[in-house]
């Protein structure tokens, strides 16, 4: 009876720690595609502008 | 104005949820604006300000005595109970609300986030004009047009444009003039979209709920549904595209039944009936919204018809297996219901422009060439989307034409972006979360989770050109609902998955940004009178390439033109919404003559207070003649108001008597 109610859990444990295993690698193939750089090269330079344009009030 | 359809609903609060009723008295508000503007407009042919107004006040005060009146013997509340009871329940829903934030720091953090998100999107659209490109190609000249005429009709088709413009659907850009009319100017009109995503979140958070998911994760999907860059840039100018997506995910949300309340299996049969009714005609509504809002409204139509159709003929025939029974009848009584509750209320509010576009082009979606296997079915100018796809994407095979859009090589955002625009939410959470879901609802045997994906999926694939995210932003709805379904289902282990997703809203927050409304922009406008935050003064990225050289008369234009002035131009501009003044309250029309006389004919004719003409060009010499001229007594003159090395506007000023 022990072993059948913990069943479901291990189930769930495992699907657990696939779903984060994949949520690890899209991160991965998401943050590495060959634009990101340039992506955040002008969010950088957007970001310095607002800082500049708040600065000068 | 629209609360009264809130009241309304709120005396069927027994089979309709409050989410259920705030979705749909935002349905009903939209259909009662579309249908008195297209009684107005198409019908009346006087579609102007205080009839509009009027017609609304008459529908909402039915609408209101019709709330209070009793529907039920013993069934009479009095007008005040009935409003505090309503307030009461929002009272409650606010207070369990409040609780849920203070429960758990990750979903207060990403729903201040929101706030903060939907705050800076009203500050931006109330700040900036419209600037994007098909606002102003034709999503406002729709708008233009139809208040210059105080009709909803076929213009003179003398661009390319216009024979888009006499063949789109309108029914958003009826909500655009709605927006525009009464305050005589466009300043809100860039937010209508706004209000579509935030029900767009209400929607999601409801259908999670109907799905059996807990409170809590019904929140966190519908609240990362909203972190979706296209949809966030899009929320602030003239286009469609987030309508038309929440409008589908709306429909789905009435389609799909109540499954948690069933489960209860207390309720009534009349009480379930009553609930589908209901949810049907709010459905049939919210898709006939969408059909009339965009040419492909056709294929949603299909697919929830199908549906719906589907869902009724198994209901019946299981609930009936006891009993002997017809399969006549049962299909007749599924129809009776498809049509009657689905159909009828679909064809009112969507039905109009293609059925017109039918009559006078034998073609329901006139320009577009209807073809099936090879035998052209509707003939028209076109065989596809004019538009031609990024070189990319034609080396690029069916399937991994969106896996290269949904990873995002793109250097910036922008709210119509082709390569891009999905976010980082949807690849790295919501893309595993689809996957985990519908293994894990095949396994458990989750019909309800495998309906809804059923629906989202073959709508997704069927679509045309899917790969293009602003036309599938439904299917980040579907991911958030995976993503709120599989972290249901993870028992205690869920912080590490609250945090990526707080990490993930903030990186989005973060990075939605475009070079259309640059720091620099934000303070100069802030800087400006409100009257001269022109889209030349702003000067757009995304069209200043194209548009420069017209600035100058644009700028003229909106600080001179008045109410009820009559622009005459005289070539085809690249885009017409700038040559009428910043509350449409101005007119346009295009004479070209054959000769001076016949130009000066139509000058008359159409009362034209300005002509707007290219330097060089045959009008520009006929002006310069005609100064020649004055000495001798010519009647009519052209007083050069605005002159540039590429454009002349003068007034044309008639002899009196």
């Amino acid at each position: 009876m022990e072993v059948r109610s913990q069943k479901p859990e291990v189930g769930k444990t495992t699907f657990f720690i696939i779903y984060i295993i994949a949520i690890v690698i899209m991160a991965v193939i998401y943050f590495s595609a060959p634009e990101r750089k340039s992506f955040f090269e002008y969010q950088i330079q957007w970001w310095t502008e607002m800082r500049d344009v708040v600065a000068d009030g | 104005m629209f609360s009264s359809w809130y009241l309304f609903l709120f005396r069927k609060r027994a089979v309709m949820s409050f989410c259920d009723r705030v979705i749909g008295a935002f349905v009903l508000g939209v259909s009662q604006i579309i249908v008195t503007e297209l009684l107005l407009g198409a019908l009346f042919q006087k579609l102007f300000a205080m009839p509009l107004f009027a017609a609304n006040v008459i529908m909402s005060s039915g609408v209101l005595i019709l709330s209070f009146t009793p529907y039920r013997k013993g069934g009479a509340q009095s007008t005040s109970s009935t409003i505090s009871l309503a307030l009461k329940e929002l009272r409650g829903v606010a207070a369990d609300f409040w609780t849920l934030l203070k429960n758990d720091f990750f979903l207060a953090c990403i729903f201040c986030l929101t706030v903060i998100s939907i705050c800076w999107m009203i500050f931006l659209g109330y700040l900036f004009p419209s600037y994007t490109w098909d606002a102003l190609w034709y999503h406002l000249p729709i708008v233009g047009y139809i208040m210059q005429d105080g009709a909803i009709r076929d213009i003179a088709n003398h661009s390319f444009i216009n024979q888009w413009i006499n063949m789109f659907p309108k029914n958003i850009e009826l909500l655009f003039l709605w927006n525009i009319i009464f305050l005589d100017s466009d300043i809100i009109v860039d937010l209508t979209q706004l209000t579509f995503t935030i029900i767009g979140i209400v929607s999601v958070y409801s259908i999670a709920m109907k799905l059996g998911i807990q409170r809590n994760y019904a929140l966190y999907a519908s609240l990362l549904f909203f972190f979706t860059p296209i949809m966030v840039l899009q929320s602030t100018t003239n286009y469609v595209d987030v309508a038309i997506a929440v409008l589908f995910i709306i429909a789905v949300n009435f389609i799909i039944r109540n499954y948690r309340k069933s489960q209860s299996g207390n309720r009534a049969e009349g009480g379930v009936k009553e609930q589908r009714v209901y949810a049907l005609c709010l459905a049939g509504l919210a898709t006939g919204i969408l059909l009339g809002s965009k040419s492909s409204g056709p294929l949603f139509v299909g697919i929830l018809s199908l549906v719906i159709m589907i869902q009724e003929l198994t209901a019946r025939a299981g609930s009936l297996k006891a009993v002997t029974m017809n399969q006549n009848s049962v299909l007749t009584k599924s129809l009776k219901l498809y049509v009657l509750y689905f159909l009828v209320p679909l064809l009112l509010l969507g039905s109009y422009w293609y059925m017109k576009n039918w009559i006078v082009n034998s073609n329901p979606v006139y320009p577009m060439q209807i073809s099936v296997f090879g035998t052209t079915i509707f003939k028209g100018l076109y065989k596809g989307i004019v538009e031609p796809p990024p070189e990319i994407i034609n080396r690029l095979s069916y399937v991994t034409r969106p896996l290269y859009v949904w990873l995002e090589n793109i250097q910036y955002y922008l709210y119509d972006s082709r390569l891009g625009g999905l976010g980082p939410i949807w690849f790295i959470l919501f893309l595993p979360g689809i996957l985990f879901s519908i293994l894990y609802s095949l396994a458990k045997k989750k019909y309800d989770f495998l309906l809804v994906s059923a629906i989202f999926i073959f709508t997704f694939l069927l679509y045309p050109r899917n790969w293009t995210p602003r036309y599938v932003i439904f299917i980040v709805g579907f991911g958030a609902l995976s993503f709120a379904f599989a972290v249901n289902t993870f028992g205690d282990r869920k912080n590490i998955i609250k945090t990526l997703a707080l990490l993930l809203a903030v990186y989005a927050f973060i990075i939605t940004n475009s070079p259309c409304i640059t720091p620099h922009q934000i303070k100069k406008f802030i800087e400006l009178p409100p009257g001269e935050r022109t889209v030349a003064m702003q000067q757009p990225f995304n069209i200043d390439l194209h548009v420069r050289q017209e600035y100058g008369y644009w700028i003229w234009i909106s600080n001179h033109v008045s109410k009820g002035d009559t622009l005459a131009y005289t070539f085809e501009p690249l885009f017409f919404s700038p040559l009428w003044n910043s509350s449409f309250s101005s007119r346009i029309a295009y004479l070209k003559g054959k000769s001076y006389n016949d130009w000066l004919d139509g000058l008359r004719k159409s009362d034209a207070s300005y002509v707007l003409i290219r330097t060089n060009s045959q009008e520009d010499k006929w002006i310069k003649f005609s100064h020649s001229m004055s000495w001798l007594g010519a009647k009519e003159r052209f007083n050069v108001v605005y002159a540039d090395p590429n454009y002349t506007i003068a007034k044309f000023e008639r002899a009196q008597g």
